[in-house]
């Protein structure tokens, strides 16, 4: 990639709020199973496509926030190359904050979706 | 909800393992780097390429592990713990002034929170009773008789009870001195009669036993006895099956029915405390006779003004239905108001609250001089961070916590010295004879006030230095020269020990005041001798004695006493000095003035050789002779202030008086002596009227008594000899010993420990206007070391420079003392409420104070002034 290019990209990146980010991590997790720190961040990057350009580093700050909550649990491990990794795990308390926060996204987003695409109609009689 | 929980729970220990949490995410984001670098290397980049890729798609270690750290722990308070860190580094590189100053902060705080605790225990922890603030004292006011406070009448009590509207109950209380017998050993008590109301109204408590019931109110009951928990513990060993057993109060029998819990009264006036009960019979007897004190409990939701108002309706009611009630209204206080405003001791505790604030101001001052000179040694430092970006607030900050650890340092060694302050000042209450109400602990209160204390001074001392730093010019500060001090900074530094001096004069003005005080008043006679001589103070059942009548029994005492070896004279008198019967006083065949206490006197019955025992100089006439008849005229000396007051001008000998209506008060005047001072030579004297106990006598079960015996020197073991002979004289009694040399001394003690105090005070204070002088001259003359070295290589002599810089330090201490002797006026008013006949403007004092304040300073700028004359005029060129 050449620097304008990277530029371009940096003005569409999109600014993901904390929250969004910690449920994209959990449902990576969800259904990728146990993943190291590098590897969610890979796996995000794949699935979002080129309009995000992650910092990679606010992955770790999203999973102290997991684990401290207990949605996920944390082991040394090794990766596939033999590598010491800190593998990452999705536990059932964190299954279902996933399927709450799902829920309440899509109920979110919906609402914001149809009032932004309403027709413009006459007031209420 | 509980993740948040878990989440901080999380946080907060992760603040504690930073170093172990830091390796482990280092290692993570090691091996993230290695992993993304093996990626991009598979792509076809180049080793440094994929690696360099590795990181920006990370975002730059440095920013992860930021926000690692604020998502894993708790930020601000990992920042405030490392400001603190930082702070006492650098603290600790001057250690010596940091020293000085915890130090100094210490006392200035520590004397202030003993102060406070002290004044807490008073003034707002609640008194030991339940829901204290619903008691009320109440006595009679008459405004006719121009008196307005006076105890309260038997019935008139009585018929307040009956049609009670606001209360939840009254109780009446009167007080007696008795003999307990049934204990260790013969004991003095106080007897407090209580009705059983007076019980309930303050809601004590039985340890054993029980408190009076109703039915003991009635006349004809069992005489029983409630022992206080403090006479249970120390005279009765805390037996814990004393109930039912058996005392005996001047030969009267009683059964202890009950002993009274932990906070109950414990004692009066001194004595230890027992209670009896207080029938309805007695009360009714005599309306005239007001006799009793008595206390109310408020109905809740009843406020004083309202409790006022519905007894003074209630009261012109009763008035009418008795003529002996006449216009006696009732007079209402709080319980606490009673004990605590009557106390001049409060006054005495604020002004010394004053004093220890101005010791802490001081000590404040002398800090944020500490700070500035430092600050402005640090004016590089300072410019430099400023220059490179830094805003006035990031160069602050550090100050601010530097302070900060100081006073709060200082705060936390303060709370334990002012430990040793309270001990001192619960000792010097214990002189005063005071019932404390409250224990003097350290609470909330006083905790939170050394907080706010601590963190005040540490602000107020870095307001200096903070403000420097802000006027700093960072060009003018990175000047070769290093800058000179600026005007601004003269200013600044100038300030600061002169408004010490200022409040050291002050404190050196009172101490002074105080001490001149003491020394005034110890020339001051009490009226009698009281060297050698000791009085014994008992009371005598009237059932023991011959005849019913104390006269046989006191001859036989004193005629053995007057036998032993080493005594000079012996007397008796009905009464200590200081106390006395109060009767009216006029001179026969004129009216008695319309009432009022200019024509009221003391009464005391005396034996023969009272005058000569007590050391009390007749002015005119003689004393009593044991040839006075007993019969016929009755005969009286008198003191000098009452005959100053009747018969100025005219001789008072052969006059007829009166102490009340009918010949049997009527006395013939024989003599006239000095005048006793009650209360010490602070005192002031009190009218006095002396007859001859064998012409009439006081009292009813049992007789009071004083011996008062006059020795050749101070002997040992007298007092137990004394006893012996008077008690094989007559009924086994218990005694109060008074020597009254001692008490004589102990009158004037508040004045001696206050002049004491005081001058403490004012000799730290004056020791931090030197040490303040001191740094500040100190510091200009470091800064004008080659302006010194230039004049004297220009051929300037040592006593030049020597004046020169004496001269600024004089200057300062002038300014000083000119505002300190303006403020010390402005005070004057306040002084004289303490001080006993001495001006509070008194020259004296004042010129010497001026000339100690001005010779300190100058001592002070002594050590800098001879640096500043002693500079060697190459080295100081050289020296940058």
């Amino acid at each position: 990639m050449d620097r304008p290019h990277e530029t371009h990209m940096a003005d569409k990146k999109i600014d993901l709020l904390q929250g969004t980010l910690d449920l994209m991590v959990l449902r990576t997790l969800a259904t990728m199973g146990p993943l190291h720190g590098y590897g969610i961040a890979r796996r995000i990057e794949q699935i979002g496509g080129e309009a995000i350009c992650l910092n990679q580093g606010t992955i770790y700050a999203a999973l102290v926030r997991l684990q401290q909550s207990g949605f996920i649990a944390s082991e040394w491990g090794t990766s596939d190359n033999n590598r010491k990794a800190k593998y990452y795990e999705i536990t059932s308390k964190g299954q279902r904050q996933l399927a709450a926060e799902t829920a309440n996204w899509e109920r979110i987003t919906g609402v914001v979706q149809r009032v932004l695409t309403a027709p413009p109609q006459s007031s209420p009689t | 909800m509980s993740s948040w929980f878990r989440r901080l729970f999380s946080r907060c220990r992760a603040v504690f393992s930073r170093q172990s949490l830091d390796a482990d995410f280092a290692e993570e984001l090691a091996q993230h780097i290695e992993a993304a670098t093996e990626d991009n290397l598979r792509r076809g980049m180049t080793p440094e390429e994929a690696r360099r890729q590795a990181h920006v798609a990370l975002g730059g270690v440095e920013q992860a592990r930021e926000l690692h750290r604020d998502a894993r722990g708790l930020p601000w308070l990992e920042n405030l713990f490392r400001d603190f860190r930082f702070a006492a580094r650098s603290l600790l590189r001057t250690p010596g002034s940091a020293a000085l100053a915890v130090l100094l902060l210490a006392l200035g705080i520590g004397a202030n929170t003993a102060a406070f605790s002290v004044l807490n225990a008073f003034l707002f922890r609640p008194l030991p009773y339940e829901h204290s603030e619903e008691l009320v004292s109440i006595y009679e006011s008459s405004a006719k008789q121009r008196i307005s406070q006076f105890s309260v009448s038997g019935p008139k009590y009585l018929a307040w009870r009956e049609q009670n509207p606001v209360f939840h109950d009254i109780g009446a209380l009167a007080v007696t001195n008795a003999t307990l017998v049934g204990a260790s050993e013969p004991t003095s008590v106080v007897v407090c009669q209580v009705t059983p109301s007076c019980m309930s109204v303050f809601r004590f408590r039985a340890r054993l036993g029980r408190l009076l019931t109703e039915t003991e109110a009635n006349p004809g009951q069992q005489p029983v006895i409630i022992l206080s928990h403090k006479m249970w513990r120390t005279h009765f060993g805390a037996k814990e099956d004393i109930v039912g057993t058996k005392v005996a109060l001047d030969d009267r029998t009683y059964t202890v029915a009950g002993v009274l819990g932990h906070g109950g009264l414990e004692n009066w006036d001194g004595g230890e405390v027992v209670f009896t009960p207080l029938t309805t019979d007695r009360l009714r007897q005599n309306a005239g006779a007001h006799y009793y004190q008595v206390f109310g409990r408020m109905k809740t939701g009843i406020d004083l003004a309202r409790c006022r108002t519905a007894m003074e309706t209630l009261t012109a009611q009763i008035n009418t239905t008795d003529s002996a009630f006449a216009d006696w209204m009732p007079y209402i206080i709080s319980f606490r108001e009673d004990n605590l405003g009557n106390w001049p001791g409060i006054d005495a505790l604020l002004l010394f609250q004053g004093a220890v604030l101005a010791v802490l101001l001081l000590a404040c001052f002398n800090t944020s001089c500490l700070l500035l000179v430092r600050a402005i040694g640090r004016s590089r430092e300072t410019a430099i961070r400023i220059a490179m970006g830094g805003s006035r607030w990031q160069v602050i900050r550090p100050l601010f916590f530097e302070t900060a650890l100081l006073s709060l340092t200082g705060g936390a060694a303060g709370l334990l010295l002012s430990h040793a302050g309270v001990a001192g000042a619960l000792h010097w209450l214990g002189t005063q004879n005071v019932t404390l109400w409250a224990e003097v602990v350290p609470d909330r209160n006083v905790l939170s006030f050394t907080i706010v204390v601590a963190l005040v001074t540490g602000f107020v001392a870095s307001v200096l230095p903070a403000w420097h730093a802000t006027r700093l010019d960072p060009q003018a500060a990175l000047k070769a020269g290093g800058g000179t001090t600026s005007a601004a900074h003269h200013r600044m530094l100038n300030f600061l020990p002169v408004v010490q001096i200022t409040l050291s004069f002050l404190l050196l003005v009172c101490a002074g005041l105080f001490i001149r005080n003491v020394l005034q008043l110890r020339t001051v006679s009490p009226g009698f001798d009281p060297r050698n001589l000791v009085m014994l103070e008992t009371s005598v059942p009237a059932k023991r004695l011959q005849g019913g009548k104390p006269l046989a029994y006191v001859e036989a005492a004193l005629a053995r006493i007057r036998a032993l070896p080493g005594v000079q004279t012996a007397a008796v008198a009905d009464n200590l000095v200081g106390n006395g019967a109060i009767w009216s006083f006029w001179v026969a065949g004129s009216e008695p003035a319309a009432e009022g206490s200019e024509n009221r006197t003391q009464l005391r019955r005396v034996s023969v050789d009272y005058f000569q025992t007590m050391g009390l100089s007749l002015l005119r006439g003689r004393g009593f002779a044991s040839t006075d008849s007993r019969v016929g005229e009755k005969l009286a000396v008198i003191n000098e202030t009452l005959a100053q007051r009747f018969f100025a001008g005219r001789d008072p000998i052969g006059a007829q008086v009166q102490t009340g209506k009918g010949s049997d008060n009527r006395y013939t005047v024989i003599g006239v002596c000095r005048a006793e001072r009650p209360a010490g030579p602070a005192g002031h004297p009190e009218p006095m009227v002396y007859v001859s106990i064998a012409q009439g006598w006081s009292g009813m079960y049992a007789y009071p008594l004083a011996f008062a015996v006059r020795t050749e020197g101070r002997l040992l073991g007298m007092e137990q000899t004394l006893k012996r002979e008077i008690r094989s004289a007559g009924p086994d009694t218990a005694f109060r010993v008074h020597y009254l040399e001692e008490w004589v001394e102990s009158s004037l003690l508040s004045y001696r420990l206050t002049g004491m105090v005081f001058a403490f005070f004012a000799g730290a204070a004056l020791l931090l206007s030197g040490l303040g002088i001191y740094s500040v001259i100190s510091h200009l003359v470091s800064r004008r070391t080659r302006e010194f070295g230039v004049r004297i290589a220009l051929g300037a002599t040592p006593a030049t420079i020597l004046r020169l810089v004496l001269g600024r330090g004089v200057r300062l201490a002038v300014i000083g003392v000119v505002l300190g002797v303006g403020s010390a006026l402005a005070l004057a008013q306040v002084l004289s409420h303490f001080l006993m006949n001495l001006n509070p403007r008194d020259p004296l004092t004042f010129g010497c104070v001026v000339i100690v304040s001005i010779c300190a300073a100058l001592l002070a700028c002594l050590l800098p002034a001879r640096r500043a004359a002693g500079v060697d005029p190459v080295e100081s060129m050289r020296a940058e």
